[in-house]
């Protein structure tokens, strides 16, 4: 067995494991990264009618989701756009919908993120029906 | 021709089954890790639909896998190590003679007769005189040193040709020199083997951990595993994420290291 | 090799002293301590009793003893030979010149690091009775019309547990065969062919007789592992249904720290380990004593 003098020897000698491991570390490093730059910990989202107008002062109802329970929500309300903002939230799970009188109760949602602490903007908004 | 490309035919045929009954129950859990379906669904489809990490996610949240993992990592590094200088060390003792040696040798040998399972209930009762319950020198202490690991270094130490360490006394060497300086830079191949082997064993170690360990911060991945079933079933997507999670550094490290990895094994069983 | 002079002396002491203490600590003294064990009454608390031989008693007339004496019986009766033969066969194929045969090799031998507790959950689900893959699999064949509940069904949890250690333990058996294949010279098998043999003589009567000192290693490694087998049964089924699936080693831990009935899990173990060394002492008398003998590698 050849004594390596230098430590690129040995990386050119084992050529396969070293970009595996090159890989792995450079995955990791990058992803540690990306969680780092994007723990404000905000969710935030619209709430619309069927027509799709925003609905303000709309009650939205957030209830995190840990692997056995469901924890009581934290409520916050639409502005007069319908959007709605959670600040510093560091949950992983959660049940999400909105409620306003006039309005049909609004169902459960359930979204799961990444990271604790991931910036997340609701990819569609969560619809009121009015009652009729 | 034909009759030899028949049972080329048939032998790759075999093999190829073979390989595929052995892959499939990986490739399941890889898969269910990755989409949940088949845990509560029939029928199971083949490939997955819908891949996500959430399962990953969640283990890494709502169970202390990091803790695990390092709880791992250390206990194997502290046994590697042992292991290292240990064995290499009653190796080369073995490389002089003495009066008594064969009847040392044949100790050693017969140390292999003793399966671990065997020692349970003294090595509990002493480890906990000794203070070392829930504590990870008290994990790594039984495996700090292998009868098998010894041999493949005497192997590698019994090719060194015998000129090199006259020369090296010669020029007034102290022993743990020689051993540090000579001996082991050039048996790499036993120390790889070494490494590679009481790695595997004391990561996969269960038993033991079981035994004595209570306390829920101390358990390592396997017994982990072995936790979370018992509260979980294996029901949960979780489940399967997290058992991806644990045997995916040995996977690595196997594919990695085939070569050193057989070799160490036949060599070591045959040695016994 | 150089002689020894005091200085010396006192080195090599101290060189074998780690080891040596590890193995006079978890092995020699556990062994003695347990046959002392054996012949006490004790349950973690307080001062053991000496009993004489009424643990070794009370284990004769222990149902549960014999069931998992007999189911370790049937492990190494039912596993290993079945293990053995197929790992025979597929390493005489991967021995051939076959292209991908590394890739082959690789894809056998995997299952053999991996965590024991992974792979017991991992076949724990395959077996499952209602969304097990391995039931779906007899389902879609026709072979059955409800699932069947392999793990807690009293016929088949024994077998099914055996199967998933076969599945794991293929991979070192092939290893050891094909080094043995290996240093069968090729001549042997040329001079064969000049006499006119063909293949399966060439097997019977070279390449089997020269692998003997391989099938006895494996052979032992099957009684060891059939054995000590623990984490598989554990997880798996933990000795159950009732104790179909019990073995001595589930049975020991059970007694021992369960249910902190030190004495008799005690003399269960001096048994287990008497019983191991005479099945290896007399399997090797009946190969001929050539185990130790073969050295591949030097």
């Amino acid at each position: 067995m050849k004594l390596f003098k230098y430590p690129w020897e040995w990386i050119r000698h084992n050529i396969a494991n070293s970009i595996v491991l090159i890989l792995i570390l450079t995955t990791l490093i990058g992803w540690l990264l990306f969680v780092e730059l994007n723990t404000d910990g905000i969710i935030t989202g619209k709430v619309v009618d069927e027509t799709g107008r925003p609905v303000p002062q709309a009650r939205v109802l957030i209830r995190e989701k840990t692997l056995n329970l469901i924890k009581p929500p934290l409520i916050t309300e639409t502005n007069e756009k319908g959007v709605f903002v959670y600040k510093d939230m560091r949950i992983i799970e959660f049940l999400i919908n909105a409620q306003k009188d006039g309005y049909e109760a609004g169902e459960d949602i359930r979204y799961h993120l990444y990271f604790k602490g991931q910036h997340f903007a609701l990819p569609k908004p969560l619809v009121l029906k009015k009652i009729q | 021709m034909n009759r030899k490309l028949l049972f080329r035919l048939i032998d790759h045929t075999i093999l190829i089954t073979v390989s595929v009954l052995i892959t499939i129950p990986l490739y399941w859990v890889l898969k269910t890790s990755l989409t949940g379906e088949n845990l509560f669904n029939y029928p199971p489809s083949l490939i997955p639909k819908d891949p996500h990490i959430y399962y990953f996610v969640d283990v890494y949240y709502w169970i202390p896998f990091l803790r695990f993992f390092f709880n791992s990592v250390f206990v194997s590094l502290i046994v590697v190590i042992a292991n290292l200088f240990f064995n290499s060390m009653a190796a080369f003792a073995l490389r002089y003679s003495f009066p008594g040696k064969k009847l040392l040798i044949l100790f050693y040998l017969s140390m292999m007769m003793i399966p671990f399972q065997t020692t349970i209930i003294p090595a509990f009762l002493i480890t906990k005189y000794m203070g070392l319950l829930n504590s990870y020198l008290g994990l790594s202490f039984p495996l700090a040193s292998t009868i098998i690991n010894i041999f493949v270094f005497k192997a590698a130490f019994d090719s060194i040709p015998g000129s090199l360490f006259d020369a090296a006394v010669m020029d007034g060497m102290k022993e743990h020199a020689i051993l540090f300086k000579i001996y082991l830079p050039l048996a790499k191949p036993a120390i790889a083997t070494n490494i590679i082997l009481t790695f595997v064993w004391s990561w996969n170690n269960f038993i033991w951990p079981l035994i004595i360990i209570s306390n829920k911060e101390m358990q390592t991945l396997p017994l982990g595993l072995s936790t979370f079933l018992s509260y979980f079933e294996n029901t949960s997507g979780q489940m399967y994420a997290f058992v991806i999670m644990v045997i995916a550094p040995i996977i690595l490290v196997f594919f990695m290291n085939q070569r050193r990895f057989i070799s160490g094994i036949i060599s070591g069983a045959i040695k016994g | 090799m150089s002689k020894v002079n005091r200085g010396r002396g006192l080195l090599i002491v101290l060189f074998l002293a780690p080891s040596l203490l590890i193995f006079a600590i978890y092995r020699i003294i556990p062994i003695l301590w347990n046959l002392i064990l054996s012949f006490q009454r004790w349950k973690l608390i307080g001062i053991p009793k000496f009993v004489g031989f009424s643990n070794y008693q009370s284990l004769i007339q222990d149902p549960v003893f014999w069931e998992s004496f007999k189911n370790t019986l049937y492990y190494f009766f039912g596993g290993t030979p079945i293990a053995i033969g197929v790992a025979l066969v597929l390493s005489l194929l991967v021995n051939k010149p076959l292209k991908g045969r590394n890739i082959y090799r690789a894809l056998i031998f995997l299952p053999y690091p991996i965590t024991p507790v992974a792979i017991a959950i991992i076949w724990k689900w395959l077996y499952d009775e209602k969304v097990g893959l391995i039931n779906f699999i007899l389902k879609s064949l026709g072979i059955t019309r409800e699932g069947i509940g392999f793990l807690s069904s009293f016929t088949w949890a024994l077998p099914a547990v055996i199967f998933t250690t076969v599945w794991q333990s293929l991979g070192y058996y092939v290893i050891l065969l094909l080094a043995g294949l290996q240093t069968i010279p090729e001549e042997l098998y040329e001079a064969a062919e000049i006499d006119g043999a063909s293949g399966m003589r060439k097997l019977q009567w070279i390449t089997l007789p020269l692998l003997k000192p391989s099938l006895f290693l494996c052979f032992i490694v099957g009684i060891i592992n059939s054995f000590t087998t623990f984490d598989v049964i554990y997880v798996m089924t933990n000795g159950g249904p009732g104790n179909a699936t019990e073995i001595l080693v589930t049975y020991i831990y059970k007694k021992a720290f369960t249910f902190n009935e030190i004495g008799p899990a005690a003399a269960m173990t001096v048994i287990l380990f008497l019983f191991l060394l005479l099945i290896t002492m007399v399997s090797n008398k009946i190969s001929g004593g050539e185990a130790g003998g073969v050295h591949y590698y030097e």
